[in-house]
């Protein structure tokens, strides 16, 4: 995306403030949320465009690092585990990595800047005295001729390739380990955190044509690290640099470990702040990712010339609606003559009114005509991924160009919404893959591979898990739309591994709660609202949650067929909690 | 070299002293071991992917009931590159030394990066036996599903380069990823999901030469055309989506079809992921072999159509890796 591009749809998010202060933050999100989108919004050319000015007033220089699955994490890295060798060469290679980029972000964004008035002079100073007399140190030979260019640009992509070749040399060494059965020593240059990065990104912080600001190194998705490569990651968080320069980490959710080079385990608040923008954040009002969402949704119509709000354009099935407010009116009434439960009548239209057409639609065998529509729908739905809305809102958009038969588009039918929406819900459970798990002989086949069995295991889980919180909306129960469970005992390690899949597969997503004892927190799992068009469970507002036992969830994975029929017909809490007390059921925000 | 099952033993003139091949799911496996004459081969290794061992342990014993003398069964995994790189160089290339005739390998199901991992082996230990390779042709794929419904494997365990191809990444230069697609267009799909390379090149199977592969040519057309309008919604940060055809049936022509796409958009980093038929993987590996530079990429699968994958042909590919080699630079 050009920079352009990127200040045009991006619109700031909570979250952003607390990445753009000092300090090394991890930001943990899955695919799509958002992440680099934030971090590309961070670099120079987007921060000039949007803050207007002069990049010496930016309030921090961000250089941009994306590593990609296959940039550093090389198989034949492997050899190297377990050796303090192997450490040592990954912080070269991070180092050489990391470098490389900052001076290729000079490259971009401040060859004019370097180009006026001394800024050459300095600059070339600094080459000297700092870079290339380090280098030196090292063995790594600096042509004399770079002594001599005047122009920044030439000295720039000179200075790059300089990193360029020594990355070269690694590569090379790695390649002949690659079939070797011994480790022999790399004979090129081996840079550190203490002896080159820092030092280098001091001096450039200081030339005068930079931003009097720190610099802030964004990593995405860290998760593409070796492990080694990821403790060294962590050994530079653990240090108080903060002052100069901040680390900004983004993972998918399945960084590698928290540990350091020494064995310590990096903790936040202290070596670093954490912001976690996966988890469900479509409740209440005061959340913020809604509004976030309408303003997305309203800068990109305006960019197509489509002159309407968000709800507008993405409008709910009036019919629907209104027989959903006449539930609600006959809470009112019932609340009235002081048969309901709540302690206003709006509580009780406003937890009921929904779940309660859901139900009446279900027992009509008309379960099925309930709309997933409406833009507040499509927000919860998305679960919190900016993704997870965009994407099936373009599908949606371009079934409705097709069947406008013209070039303007100025709302989604509501059925058009409803059906992408269904479609992407069964994707995710009816896709493929579950076709492969039905292929196998039985739901829990010894013969399959190890993690085919897991995603058996995880597939059985999920479809139970929808079941339970379906049968609960179509309860009498005091609290009908809940997402998410706890567990009340002790899980085993497969059952964590199966939730640990689920959790990397975006299938769930973690929170935590106090726990029954009321001694400490445990972990909330909350179902992807993607998920609700599903098992035709009610997406929109703050949901409940429910405590089961371990023992429940291993039947779930191992025997579904048996547990769901005894959900549809036994009373819940008898199969859910097993002998534990009973439901009590809170509302958080979720 | 194209032959019949039924002249592999006239074609080699004498039988292989050493026969080298992946113990399978697919019937592939042992097809080519049926049409040999077992009192004349000294020693076979049978490499077993110890990771779907009860669904190739039928056909792994099979292949040793027909030799009966000198097998050896040797481990290795989908999931372990160096586990396989380690078991070639110490089982597979001594044996290949110690052999003073003929070495046949069978490389019909190694999986594809298993097969790069061993040429790239090869052409670094440079072996000096008479050894060459066959492949046996599938006449049909997915046999257990409608038409609609074919698939080959499911799913993405695992992206990473192939060991010895690390190719060169160079942190200052955007990626260009080729996909060399095939039937399998769900795993094309999640590899450049994951790379987000800033260029793509979908490579199309060219219409195979001796007239067959036209109903594969044009299912993979389809599958193609979906790729690219996947590729084409996916990314603002993918600048562009080029296609290009390449040889599925002669390595030296793959290569040249793969580098020659390279060449066009330069300079990028440049990703090769082979996922078309094992000739054309032989062609990438060539190229990365004359480009050091190209990075040889793979997506393990999580599991296989392990029921209906593949049937056996009559039809098989004879060939010599040092001819490949020696064949002038492209």
């Amino acid at each position: 995306m050009t920079a352009q591009e990127v200040v045009e749809l991006f619109v700031p998010i909570a979250n952003l403030l607390q990445l753009e202060q000092n300090g090394h933050v991890f930001i943990n999100g899955h695919r799509g949320c958002g992440k680099s989108m934030m971090f590309r919004f961070m670099c120079p050319d987007c921060q000039i465009l949007h803050k207007g000015g002069d990049l010496t007033q930016l309030p921090y220089f961000g250089v941009y690092l994306s590593i990609k699955a296959t940039d550093l994490n090389l198989p034949e890295f492997r050899r190297l585990e377990g050796q303090t060798a192997g450490y040592v060469l990954s912080e070269h290679v991070l180092v050489n990595y990391f470098v490389s980029k900052a001076f290729q972000s000079l490259s971009d964004f401040f060859v004019g800047h370097i180009s006026k008035s001394d800024g050459m002079t300095e600059f070339s100073n600094f080459c000297q005295s700092t870079l290339f007399r380090r280098l030196k140190s090292y063995g790594v030979g600096v042509g004399s001729e770079l002594l001599e260019v005047s122009d920044p640009k030439t000295l720039l992509t000179s200075i790059i390739e300089i990193f360029n070749g020594i990355h070269r040399q690694v590569l090379l060494y790695l390649k002949q380990l690659s079939f070797s059965n011994t480790v022999f020593p790399y004979q090129g240059p081996l840079f550190g955190f203490y002896d080159l990065l820092q030092p280098l990104l001091l001096g450039i912080k200081k030339l005068a044509f930079m931003p009097d600001a720190p610099i802030y190194l964004l990593v995405d998705d860290a998760d593409n690290l070796t492990r080694q490569q990821t403790e060294v990651l962590n050994t530079w968080v653990s240090y108080r640099t903060t002052a100069d320069f901040s680390l900004k980490i983004s993972t998918q959710l399945n960084y590698k470990t928290w540990l350091t080079t020494t064995g310590r385990r990096i903790e936040a608040p202290h070596d670093y702040s954490e912001i976690n923008i996966s988890s469900v954040h479509t409740g209440p009002i005061k959340d913020k990712y809604p509004d976030w969402v309408e303003k997305i949704v309203t800068k990109r119509l305006e960019l197509h010339d489509i002159h309407t709000t968000a709800k507008a354009f993405f409008p709910v099935d009036e019919k629907q609606e209104e027989a959903i407010r006449t539930i609600a009116e006959e809470y009112i009434l019932n609340w009235q003559t002081a048969s309901s439960r709540g302690y206003r009548p709006r509580d009780d239209a406003y937890r009921y009114a929904r779940p309660e057409y859901i139900k009446r639609l279900t027992e009509s065998k008309q379960g099925s005509q309930y709309k997933y529509a409406g833009f507040d729908q499509l927000v919860h739905i998305s679960s919190g991924i900016i993704r997870y809305f965009l994407d099936p809102a373009a599908k949606m958009f371009s079934k409705a160009l097709k069947q406008s038969g013209t070039a303007v588009v100025s709302e989604i039918p509501p059925g058009i919404q409803d059906e992408i929406l269904r479609e992407e819900s069964a994707e995710i459970l009816l896709g493929d893959f579950d076709k492969l798990i039905r292929d196998l002989d039985s739901n829990d086949s010894p013969e399959a591979p190890e993690l085919v069995k897991r995603m058996i295991k995880l597939r059985n889980l999920i479809y139970t898990v929808g079941a339970l919180f379906h049968q609960l909306l179509r309860s009498n129960r005091a609290e009908r739309r809940v997402f998410s469970f706890a567990i009340s005992d002790e899980p085993d390690q497969e059952l964590l591994e199966v939730l640990r899949l689920g959790v990397e597969y975006g299938y769930f997503y973690v929170s935590s709660i106090g726990t029954k004892s009321g001694f400490g927190r445990t972990n909330l799992f909350i179902l992807s609202r993607r998920l609700a068009p599903f098992f035709k469970l009610d997406p929109t507002g703050v949901s409940g949650y429910k405590f089961v036992t371990s023992s429940f969830l291993v039947s779930a994975m191992n025997k579904p067929v048996m547990i769901q029929h005894r959900l549809r017909n036994e009373d819940l809490d008898s199969i859910v909690l097993a002998g534990q007390q009973g439901s009590l059921f809170a509302q958080v925000d979720s | 070299m194209r032959i019949k099952l039924s002249q592999i033993a006239a074609t080699l003139k004498y039988p292989p002293s050493l026969f080298v091949c992946a113990a399978s799911f697919e019937d592939r496996c042992k097809i080519v071991a049926e049409h040999l004459d077992p009192r004349y081969t000294h020693k076979v290794l049978i490499f077993e992917n110890t990771d779907y061992a009860e669904h190739i342990e039928k056909n792994a014993v099979a292949i040793k009931n027909h030799f009966r003398a000198n097998v050896q069964r040797v481990p290795i995994r989908t999931d372990d590159p160096l586990k396989v790189a380690d078991k070639f160089r110490d089982e597979l290339v001594p044996s290949i030394n110690e052999t003073s005739g003929l070495c046949l390998v069978d490389v019909t199901t190694f999986t594809h990066e298993q097969l790069l991992i061993l040429i790239r082996l090869l052409i670094d230990a440079t072996p000096q036996a008479d050894l060459k390779f066959i492949y046996n042709h599938a006449s049909a794929y997915s046999t257990n599903t409608d038409p609609d419904s074919f698939w080959l494997s499911k799913g993405v365990a695992k992206i990473r380069s192939v060991l010895g191809f690390p190719g060169e990444m160079l942190p200052s230069r955007k990626n260009h990823l080729l996909v060399l697609t095939g039937y399998e267009y769900e795993r094309a799909e999640k590899l450049i999901s994951r790379l987000e390379p800033n260029l793509i090149s979908l490579g199309l199977g060219r219409k195979d030469s001796h007239g067959k592969n036209l109903t594969e040519h044009e299912r993979n057309k389809i599958l193609n055309n979906y790729l690219e309008s996947f590729v084409e919604e996916l990314s603002v940060s993918i600048t562009s989506v080029r296609r290009f055809e390449f040889s599925t049936s002669d390595p030296v022509t793959a290569r040249d079809d793969i580098l020659r796409q390279c060449k066009k958009f330069a300079p990028y980093n440049v990703l090769v992921a082979p996922m078309n038929t094992k000739l054309s993987t032989i062609g990438a590996g060539l190229a990365a072999v004359w480009h050091p530079q190209i990075q040889l990429t793979y997506a393990l699968p999580i599991t296989y159509n392990l029921k209906g994958y593949s049937v056996p042909s009559d039809t098989c590919t004879l060939f010599d890796l040092s001819h490949y080699l020696q064949v002038t630079q492209p």
